[in-house]
């Protein structure tokens, strides 16, 4: 049966290649991100987010949740942590983060730098981990975490926005 | 209006005004715990890990519990238990209470005498971190 052309035009294919590319990349991030242990569990500094950021001005909202959702899957497969307790934290957490960057993107990318649209990623991605925790463990008092949390959502948020801010101004010069 | 492909790599006035915005909830976030805090409906009281006495916290009354150095007497007062006299040498376990909400406990380890608030919402599980 033959295929419409343009299913195989050359941009739809090299963006294809592109998303395996960066699939990879994400995967490799996330996977090296887990193995990196800090002093409280769930505490993760949110290098992946980086990843999204960059993509996302290049390739669109479509393109970064989907490199969100193979990551998050193979990733916490490849360091065994698939259906965790942890992995729907991960999960919740980032879904919630990749759609709070893209809309803050969209909406307000011409206002914002990388710096804003990181810190509504995560301090989002906190949020909504320690609510998930809470009604994992069905313990109220978890939510006594949150100020922490959503403090240090504030420390990883501006470090990475920052950097991606970095990244791309070096990209553009 | 969307943004397609238009970004700034400079932080601008809208990044810090969304920074002391996200700070403003997250000190406002201390508070979130207080709002789903449940009272408790009854007190268990356990000697040595044997439980000993269940009773509602409804009703005002003082209980004498005899452990292995002594007697503590708990008080159920408008809703609250409180440890009103211990044979311990430290009497932390006065200074534990009173109590209200459900999961609050206090502990006398001299005396090995557990109160622990039930009823109410949540369950006993601690965590699991992964």
């Amino acid at each position: 049966m033959p295929l419409p052309d343009d299913r195989f035009t050359f941009e739809r294919i090299e963006k294809g290649a592109h998303f395996a590319l960066f699939a990879v990349f994400a995967i490799g991030v996330h996977a090296l991100e887990s193995l990196l242990t800090l002093p409280v569990p769930w505490l993760r500094l949110g290098l992946s987010h980086i990843v999204t950021m960059l993509l996302l001005p290049f390739y669109g909202s479509s393109f970064v949740l989907g490199i969100f959702l193979i990551r998050v899957i193979v990733g916490s497969a490849l360091v065994g942590k698939l259906f965790s307790p942890g992995f729907i934290l991960a999960f919740g957490g980032g879904l919630a983060a990749t759609l709070a960057m893209i809309a803050a993107f969209r909406l307000a990318g011409r206002v914002l730098s990388f710096w804003g649209i990181s810190l509504v990623g995560a301090w989002v991605h906190n949020l909504i981990q320690v609510f998930l925790a809470a009604l994992i463990i069905q313990q109220a008092s978890t939510l006594l975490l949150l100020p922490y949390f959503l403090g240090f959502a504030l420390v990883t948020g501006s470090v990475n926005g920052i950097l991606t801010n970095r990244i791309l101004a070096w990209k553009d010069s | 209006m969307v943004n397609r492909g238009r970004y700034g790599t400079s932080p601008t006035r809208w990044d810090i005004l969304l920074l002391m915005v996200l700070i403003l909830l997250t000190v406002a976030s201390v508070f979130a715990f207080r709002l789903t805090k449940s009272q408790g409906t009854d007190i268990w009281i356990s000697v040595d890990g044997r439980p000993v006495g269940f009773y509602p916290l409804n009703e005002d009354r003082t209980i004498k519990v005899k452990g292995p150095i002594g007697i503590t007497v708990v008080r159920i007062h408008n809703g609250q238990a409180a440890i009103i006299e211990a044979p311990c040498p430290h009497k932390l376990c006065q200074k534990m209470g009173p109590i209200p909400s459900h999961g609050d406990v206090m502990i006398c380890i001299p005396n090995r005498i557990i109160v622990e608030i039930k009823g109410g919402k949540g369950r006993e599980t601690d965590a699991i971190t992964r």
